[in-house]
């Protein structure tokens, strides 16, 4: 038998031919002792080795093993996620950094308004401490228009 | 009085559904579900026990990164197992970079040898055990060049078709015919030789 035959044969053996092929294999294996007994052979391997793999057991414990698998997965989170956990935060980020901002602005424009309000308040300039001085040929002349909001000193030294 | 019954497990859809959403319990469940299968096929292919563990657990990671894309047109095992196939074709395929072809691959690829092994009648179940004779098998198989015990292993464990493995294996079906035959061919011999072993 050439070559050709011979994987012909064991086309026909794993049901790899066309019906016409297999009709001539079929054949081939009436008249052929050759044919026949290579085809006993392949056969008996083929129906040894399907039903007969041994099974190899893992040593690792279910514990161990996993602990490798999920160091793994966490260290490819990020790129990698097939579930949704980053997008569940996703819609916390798109909250709250505008919100931040708006609150963030809304505090500083608060402390500007508060700064002339207290400077306006009378109470807040009566908080503010007198200011003295020993120095001799020096005297002070001071003004307060409550209306415009404002104190000038005027500080003369002879 | 009150009868108990249990529960029974969650299917594995069930459980791929929910690690699809990010369930990192019910995936470990999963995991330990089919462990020992996917293993398993590793350690057919690589015959080296760390190995097999080493990509077994690869395997297991991409299979969640990748769990998104599967939608059940094969069972999660299948899946899975193809995962890890493929994975340890391309660890053959790196391994083959640095060695020299087997003695084997030569003698088949120079014009086929196992043309003019003699035909032999293999009948080794006639005194052995079932498990015996799978030790047998298995220790005939370890024996046998990477390439050609791949091909078996995806043909007979896995009962792929032939175009089916030359698409896994990257080749011509021609080659998976040819692999395949020169397998057999020397399972049959080795199988042949380990009785006569034994024997003795």
């Amino acid at each position: 038998m050439n070559r050709e035959s011979q994987l012909r044969l064991q086309r026909y053996l794993d049901d790899e031919l066309a019906p016409a092929e297999s009709r001539e294999i079929a054949e081939l294996l009436v008249h052929s002792e050759e044919a026949k007994a290579l085809y006993t052979e392949l056969q008996a391997i083929k129906d040894l080795v399907r039903g007969n793999e041994l099974e190899h057991k893992l040593t690792e414990s279910r514990e161990f093993y996993w602990s490798k698998i999920a160091r793994e997965i966490d260290r490819n989170q990020p790129a990698q996620t097939p579930a949704g956990r980053i997008r569940d935060f996703s819609w916390l980020r798109r909250w709250v950094l505008p919100f931040g901002g708006v609150a963030a602005l809304a505090v500083l424009l608060a402390i500007a308004l508060q700064v002339p309000f207290t400077l306006r308040s009378g109470l807040r300039l009566a908080e503010i401490p007198d200011i003295e001085t020993t120095a001799d040929g020096t005297s002070l002349i001071s003004f307060r228009s409550e209306s415009e909001g404002i104190s000038v000193v005027w500080v003369d030294s002879h | 009085m009150s009868t108990h019954t249990d529960k029974p497990p969650p299917s594995d859809e069930i459980l791929v559904r929910l690690a699809q959403k990010g369930d990192m319990a019910t995936f470990e469940e999963l995991v330990a579900r089919h462990r020992e299968r996917i293993f398993a096929r590793a350690f057919s292919i690589m015959r080296n026990e760390e190995e097999a563990i080493d990509l077994s657990q690869e395997a297991w990671v991409k299979g969640w990164q990748r769990l998104k894309q599967f939608h059940g047109d094969s069972s999660f095992a299948t899946w899975m197992t193809r995962i890890v196939i493929n994975l340890s074709l391309d660890q053959l395929r790196k391994q083959k970079r640095h060695r020299t072809e087997s003695i084997e691959q030569m003698e088949e690829e120079a014009g086929g040898v196992e043309r003019h092994m003699p035909v032999v009648m293999v009948n080794p179940t006639a005194r052995l055990e079932q498990s015996e004779l799978r030790q047998t098998i298995d220790k005939a198989m370890a024996q046998l060049s990477a390439e050609h015990r791949t091909v078996l292993v995806l043909h007979e464990f896995e009962q792929m078709e032939y175009k089916q493995i030359a698409k896994v294996v990257g080749c011509s079906i021609g080659t998976v015919m040819s692999r395949l035959f020169y397998a057999r061919r020397r399972l049959a011999s080795l199988l042949a030789g380990l009785k006569r072993e034994e024997e003795r």
